[in-house]
């Protein structure tokens, strides 16, 4: 199914960037900010015109920006949804993103969206599934997709494989990349009991190509993926782990409520840029 | 079936309806919490994010409405009517018809299709707008079959209750408080021009007209029309002045002279 991509070159590195958000259009166009990239998040532009498209292609003049879905529905069972796949494809000929991701998960049945990140089954069916729809959708897009790991609150009887075996059998099988988040490994370490450097072990290094870092909430019993709070100290520690086994891969902070202004935000990523640099100083990575 | 397929069957089900009985016994245990427990975390979130969509696009319902109120009529909502587009943005297009089908204050309706054709306006898609200058320079034996096109963005309503008053009321900041109804319908326009939206009220006349315009009747079926209101010589003049006031305002998105 991918025979026509091009082998796999060495991974691109975009440096360190943030989710756009339009709380923050005016002043990232204002201030020339110090972030190398944005992650735009693709349907928020699938719109007929307007403020959003407007920002969007101003910002696309000064940055280079990655295109994140939250629709693909990957592991769902329904036919892949070919308008949106058309919307996707001619909204990447327009902004030219350095890559399209979307989340190993499934996200809506027979035409109901449930605008939600649903866990997978790690069963050898469901792998089959994902891997055969992978193909498609980079056939029909022309590139290799990045899916990234999801955060999760139940896992399943019939699994046959850990979450960790499962994503990087998809990603050796079908050809495509990872979106490794950083914060997703920690949430669901602590909801699933598992160690999260089994996790980072079992994740081929070359097929990882961007990292998620965010925050989360912490209840009683499990931990959310809220992505209202600053990164906390195990997930930086996590990061800072991750740097050491993948090296230099484009990272970046994810925030979607509570949002602050710009330049904390800006001061968190040189956080990570500080972590990032102190294994390779090291010489630890690449 | 496969079972993948059954496997998001029953927990769709759950999301939507609460069933437990198909999911529960497809879940891991865990050693910390149930499986009811862990599984409400993606009943309560479906709802929550779905809330939210509504509240950022019925601002002024939900200030009049209040926190509860606004709840109440969302979750009514959510439940009846299940998402059906891949984009979250597209949610809130049945809330106005679901108020007016339902047991509830004939404005509310009115004030939900209010906001819903803003959100439409906001992200509608961009074109150029003719200028008076290119009015000007269509030939005037062109005029009777010239035909005026709205600009993608142009929204009209017919509203009965002053929903434009209290939005901007509260837009303002004034405490919101139910809309006086008008004596007779009042037609409104609202449009997008440098990427922000405006409204205002039309005349009987002028609605007709912009309708019959985007309809695509010809320069010379709107002045026969404008005939109801005012006078065989007058109505040209009157049609003239309506053509310039709208591309003025940026309401037309093109021209076309048949040739």
């Amino acid at each position: 199914m991918s025979s026509r991509l091009t082998p796999l070159g060495r991974r691109p590195y975009l440096g360190f960037g943030l989710g756009l958000r339009p709380d923050h259009y005016e002043a990232i166009l204002a201030g020339e900010p110090h972030v190398d990239w944005f992650e735009v998040l693709t349907e928020n532009y699938l719109v007929p015109g307007g403020k959003p498209l407007h920002y969007l292609t101003r910002i696309r003049e000064r940055y280079p920006l990655v295109m994140h879905g939250v629709s693909l529905s990957i592991g769902g069972t329904d036919p892949l949804d070919r308008d949106y796949l058309r919307q996707v494809r001619e909204l990447a000929a327009r902004i030219e993103p350095a890559w399209v991701s979307d989340h190993l998960c499934w996200t809506g049945l027979d035409g109901t969206n449930l605008h939600d990140l649903m866990p997978l089954p790690y069963t050898e069916e469901a792998l089959r599934h994902v891997v055969g729809r992978v193909g498609a959708v980079q056939e029909f897009l022309g590139r290799r997709i990045l899916l990234e790991n999801v955060s999760s609150y139940v896992s399943y009887r019939e699994s046959e494989m850990t979450e960790w075996e499962f994503l990087a059998e998809v990603a050796r099988r079908a050809d495509c990349l990872i979106l490794l988040d950083i914060n997703n490994i920690y949430v669901s370490a602590f909801n699933h009991d598992f160690d999260p450097a089994d996790y980072l072990a079992g994740i081929p290094v070359e097929r990882v190509w961007q990292f998620h870092l965010a925050g989360h909430t912490r209840r009683e019993d499990c931990i959310i993926d809220t992505h209202d709070h600053p990164v906390i100290d195990p997930v930086w520690s996590l990061y800072a782990d991750a740097v050491r086994r993948f090296g230099a891969v484009s990272a970046m902070i994810e925030r979607d409520a509570d949002i602050p202004p710009l330049e904390d935000l800006i001061a968190e990523l040189d956080y990570a840029r500080g972590i990032a640099a102190a294994p390779r100083a090291a010489g630890l990575a690449p | 079936m496969s079972g993948l397929r059954a496997l998001q069957q029953a927990f769709r089900d759950y999301v939507l309806s609460g069933e437990t009985a198909g999911i529960v016994p497809r879940i891991a245990d865990s050693a910390r919490t149930g499986a009811a427990q862990r599984l409400a975390v993606y009943g309560e979130a479906y709802r929550l994010r779905l809330l939210e969509a509504l509240e950022s696009d019925f601002r002024v319902l939900k200030a009049v409405l209040g926190d509860e109120g606004f709840e109440r009529i969302g979750r009514r909502y959510i439940e009846a009517h299940p998402s059906r587009h891949f984009s979250i943005r597209w949610f809130g297009a049945g809330l106005a018809d679901s108020l007016r089908r339902a047991d509830e204050a004939p404005w509310l309706a009115e004030l939900a299709a209010f906001e819903w054709a803003m959100t439409e306006v906001f992200d509608a898609a961009d074109a150029a707008v003719v200028t008076v200058a290119d009015v000007a320079a269509v030939a005037p034996e062109r005029w009777p079959g010239m035909r005026l096109f709205p600009h993608p963005s142009v929204r009209r309503l017919d509203l009965h209750w002053a929903v434009a008053q209290l939005w901007k009321d509260v837009q303002d900041g004034a405490t919101p408080s139910p809309p006086a109804r008008t004596p007779q319908p009042v037609a409104w326009v609202l449009w997008r021009r440098d990427l922000t939206n405006y409204f205002r009220s039309l005349s009987a006349p002028e609605a007709w007209a912009l309708d019959a315009a985007g309809a695509g009747s010809p320069f010379a079926d709107l002045c026969q029309g404008l005939c109801e209101w005012f006078g065989e010589a007058e109505a040209p003049l009157q049609a003239a002045g309506l053509l310039k006031g709208w591309v003025q305002e940026g309401l037309i998105g093109a021209v076309e002279t048949g040739g």
